[in-house]
């Protein structure tokens, strides 16, 4: 059966606003595993760390299997010890950067969008390590990701709805959007709960910054692209936490996927709950990400 | 053995033409790669077939020089192919090194070919002492290129806990963010660097005339305006003007061309052991003036001379008139 | 750096004085004495994709199209309105012998304007690539043809020699007008920037105050 995930909040919500999101899906949300921890920036997540306690225990006690999430792009000892310690935790590790898959070798665990698992060879040397779940990089397209899924002997994720991440860097966009360093940042990311509009100098939107992150400004949507996904045989779906009710957008996914819902409606009714956003599908279809492909 | 002088001049190759520039004018080795997506300069025109390589393999080895052959993309699902043929070929050829980032590549070049030298590209972001060293014990690297968003203490530290050889980025052009995971290209125009080999490819490029002004286009995205008298860039999107909170300006970097010239005797002394000159796709003549300016300034360091007065040719040469120390500088974040 | 030899005066001056059917002669006999010194370049050009690049040239009434990938390379002069062209690469004589001889990085002379293109960006790069793996003198190769003039140009050469060395200056001035004693104003300038910096990082964390204090959301 397809599961649903919960993909790591990206972005730097107050502590009580992510808290309260996560309550409510251990609560309500028809989502089989969240993913939780800080992928984008070290220094953001001793500001909520005492609120993960609480979390996984409200996820866990609602059936649901809980992942910490490591960063994306490690650099100092004190992150790499950070990191080692969640190693060595009894919670199953997403691991981001190839420090931690050397880390977690031989212990089962998951790898992230972040590792470039582009061919089957990769995929093999990964399982072969422990992965037993293996997320695809946003960029493949779906031929690509068919043809790894269909190769894989274990679990499949990719990213079916929220901003793609596109890039991460040592340096700190927002600060420096801000007019602030980054060691003196102050958490300017947290003015952007959905991501820092860059737009072009037309005015047209085109990207979302969220710390050393750079992200798509469009959701990547792929509901029509579900029933297509299933067959090839992806089997977990990832939502990215966006600020969106975030229950519901797990209820359309849900009933998408089981059938009980089509995919066109399923997206009207997405619509309700995103805004002004766009959405784009552009990789899953082999082209370039921002494009949006409604057939 | 071979003769270096303060520390390896690793300089690119376009071309066969490019190569015998760059060796002729005093590198110490030259990286290039072959005429397809298997390396991350697959630009129209540009790199080498077999019977090249293994003619540029044979002037560069006649003059006690080394080739390197950079095959740093990611293989695609279900076409590994072209990637296995070109380790291959450039065992075959006598290449000196491959330069790799796929991790099922490495393990392939590392059972096919145990004796083929093999580079870590930057391409693979190993940006801590665990990722090298993970890289060193599973698939016996013997280099690894740095990526270019650490800071000169950094670089010292990194070296201080490495086995391997240390390669920096000492010219050229920078992106900044982190390598072989930035999709800002794919997002735009479909093409990315770590699938297709191409950044911003040029067949999605195009300008624009507007009245006193001309824009630079990448697909359909808008990415700079420029005044008449302005001097334009290629408009790769970690370079294009953006706005943010009403404010126009280069977010994520400047487009200025990295020249490290300055601090080599701290890079020497941090560890690092070779200099990579960035620019597979510029000319030769730039090659030639690029790498004729290094080695005078490394011969001249080499004699104990402190800032030799080739540094300043290369100031002259650097992107766009504009030069930065990037992220080796203090304060980049 | 590397002596350049371009007697641009003399190429100028026969270009604006003879008349057109000479002109035309005269290129398609370039392209046969290229293609008799440069055989792969011409085996590399027809691997390219079929392009058509029209050449205007800002000080001479002259525009030449040059066409490649498939069929032969040729070059024509254009007679009347604009051909069919899939790019179109314009710029003074010296800019373009510059970037085509590879003399002086196309990417310099396109940064600072002095070239400009328009059309199909990559076909310009593909052309640049390809005629960048051959060690080609345009004007070695039209001066041949000239027979009897090939003497003054020679002599000629010498003279003009400075005359591409100012050019190559020119443009590295044109791209740092403010490049004159670096170390004397280096410092200063740092010094500059820095407060700057200061000033800019002590104005922005008023702005991220006020804007707590507002609760602006996003």
């Amino acid at each position: 059966m397809s599961k649903l995930t919960l993909g790591p909040l990206f972005f730097q919500w107050k502590p009580e606003q992510r808290r309260d999101m996560y309550f409510r899906i251990a609560d309500e949300a028809p989502i089989d595993s969240v993913y939780l921890g800080e992928v984008v920036c070290s220094k953001r997540e001793p500001l909520y760390y005492d609120y993960l306690p609480e979390i996984i225990d409200r996820l866990n006690a609602a059936g649901k299997q809980v992942v910490l999430s490591t960063l994306a792009l490690i650099t100092s000892d004190r992150e790499l010890n950070a990191i080692a310690e969640r190693c060595g935790e009894a919670m199953i590790v997403e691991a981001n950067d190839v420090a931690s898959i050397s880390l977690l070798k031989g212990r089962p665990h998951i790898t992230g969008p972040f590792i470039n698992v582009f061919n089957e060879a990769t995929l093999d040397f990964l399982v072969r390590q422990g992965a037993v779940r293996i997320n695809l990089p946003v960029e493949l397209s779906g031929k690509a990701i068919a043809t790894l899924a269909r190769h894989n002997p274990v679990e499949t994720e990719i990213l079916v709805f929220g901003r793609q991440p596109l890039s991460v860097s040592m340096r700190c966009y927002h600060s420096r959007a801000y007019g602030v360093h980054k060691d003196s940042c102050q958490f300017v990311c947290e003015t952007d709960p959905d991501g820092l509009a860059a737009s072009q100098l037309t005015g047209a939107p085109l990207l979302r910054v969220n710390g050393t992150q750079t992200m798509s400004h469009g959701y990547a949507v792929l509901l029509r692209e579900l029933a297509a996904l299933q067959a090839a045989g992806v089997t977990h779906f990832r939502l990215s936490p966006q600020v969106a009710d975030m229950v519901q957008v797990a209820e359309i996914y849900r009933s998408v996927l089981d059938g009980d819902l089509d995919a066109e409606s399923g997206e009207a009714l997405l619509r309700n709950l995103t805004g002004e956003t766009p959405y784009v599908n552009g990789y899953v279809r082999g082209r370039e990400g921002m494009a949006w492909a409604d057939a | 053995m071979r003769d270096i002088a303060y520390l390896e001049l690793v300089c690119p190759a376009g071309t066969p033409a490019a190569l015998r520039t760059a060796i002729d004018a005093g590198a110490d080795t030259v990286y290039c790669g072959f005429r397809d997506c298997t390396n991350a300069r697959n630009y129209p025109g540009l790199n080498f077939d077999a019977k090249e390589l293994r003619e540029g393999v044979a002037y560069a080895h006649a003059r006690g020089r080394w080739v390197i052959v950079a095959i740093n993309t990611f293989p695609r699902a279900g076409d590994i192919g072209p990637w296995h043929r070109a380790i291959d070929t450039a065992a075959e050829c006598g290449a000196d090194a491959v330069i790799l980032a796929d991790i099922g590549l490495l393990d392939y070049a590392m059972r096919k070919h145990p004796n083929l030298r093999r580079h870590l590209s930057v391409q693979a972001a190993a940006s801590n002492p665990l990722s090298i060293d993970f890289y060193r014990e599973t698939f016996g690297i013997s280099r690894v290129v740095l990526p270019r968003v650490l800071e000169v203490d950094e670089v010292a530290t990194l070296i201080s806990r490495m086995k391997v050889e240390a390669e920096v980025f000492a010219f050229g052009s920078v992106g900044t963010m982190v390598e072989g995971r930035c999709t800002l290209s794919s997002y735009i125009t479909g093409r990315s660097p770590s699938s297709d080999g191409v950044c911003a490819p040029a067949e999605f490029v195009h300008y624009r005339e507007d009245g006193a002004f001309m824009e630079s286009c990448l697909g359909d995205v808008v990415t700079n305006r420029y005044a008449k008298n302005e001097n334009a860039a290629y408009p790769t999107p970690c370079k294009c003007r953006l706005v943010t909170n009403d404010n126009a300006s280069y977010l994520f970097e400047e487009p200025v061309g990295l020249n490290a010239v300055s601090i080599l005797p701290q890079l020497k002394a941090a560890g690092v052991t070779a200099l990579k000159i960035e620019g597979r796709q510029r000319s030769r003549a730039y090659v030639g003036q690029v790498v004729t300016a290094f080695r005078a300034v490394l011969d001249a360091l080499a004699r104990g001379e402190t800032m030799p007065q080739a540094a300043a040719d290369l100031h002259a040469i650097a992107e766009g008139g504009r030069e930065t120390l990037s992220a080796l500088k203090k304060g980049w974040k | 750096m590397d002596k350049v030899a371009f007697p641009i005066i003399i190429a100028r001056n026969m270009l604006a004085a003879l008349p057109k059917p000479v002109i035309e002669r005269g290129a398609a006999a370039l392209m046969r004495s290229m293609r008799r010194h440069h055989p792969d370049l011409f085996r590399n050009l027809a691997a390219l994709q079929p392009t058509r690049l029209q050449v205007e040239l800002t000080d001479l009434p002259h525009r030449f199209l040059l066409s490649f990938g498939e069929k032969p390379a040729t070059l024509t002069l254009v007679r009347g309105d604009a051909p069919a062209c899939n790019v179109t690469l314009k710029g003074s004589l010296e800019s373009l012998l510059a970037l085509l001889e590879g003399r002086i990085d196309s990417d310099a002379l396109f940064f600072t304007r002095d070239i400009t293109i328009t059309g199909d960006t990559s076909a310009v790069v593909a052309l640049r690539n390809t005629l960048d793996r051959e060690e080609i003198s345009l004007l070695d190769e039209a001066m041949a043809l000239l027979g009897p003039l090939r003497g003054v140009g020679r002599r000629t050469v010498l003279r003009w020699e400075g005359r591409a060395a100012r050019l190559r200056d020119r443009i590295i001035a044109m791209r740092a007008p403010d490049a004159p004693d670096e170390h004397d104003l280096a410092a200063e300038f740092g010094s500059l920037r820095a407060e700057i910096e200061t000033l800019k990082s002590r104005l922005a964390k008023q702005e991220i105050l006020a804007r707590r204090k507002q609760g602006v959301a996003a």
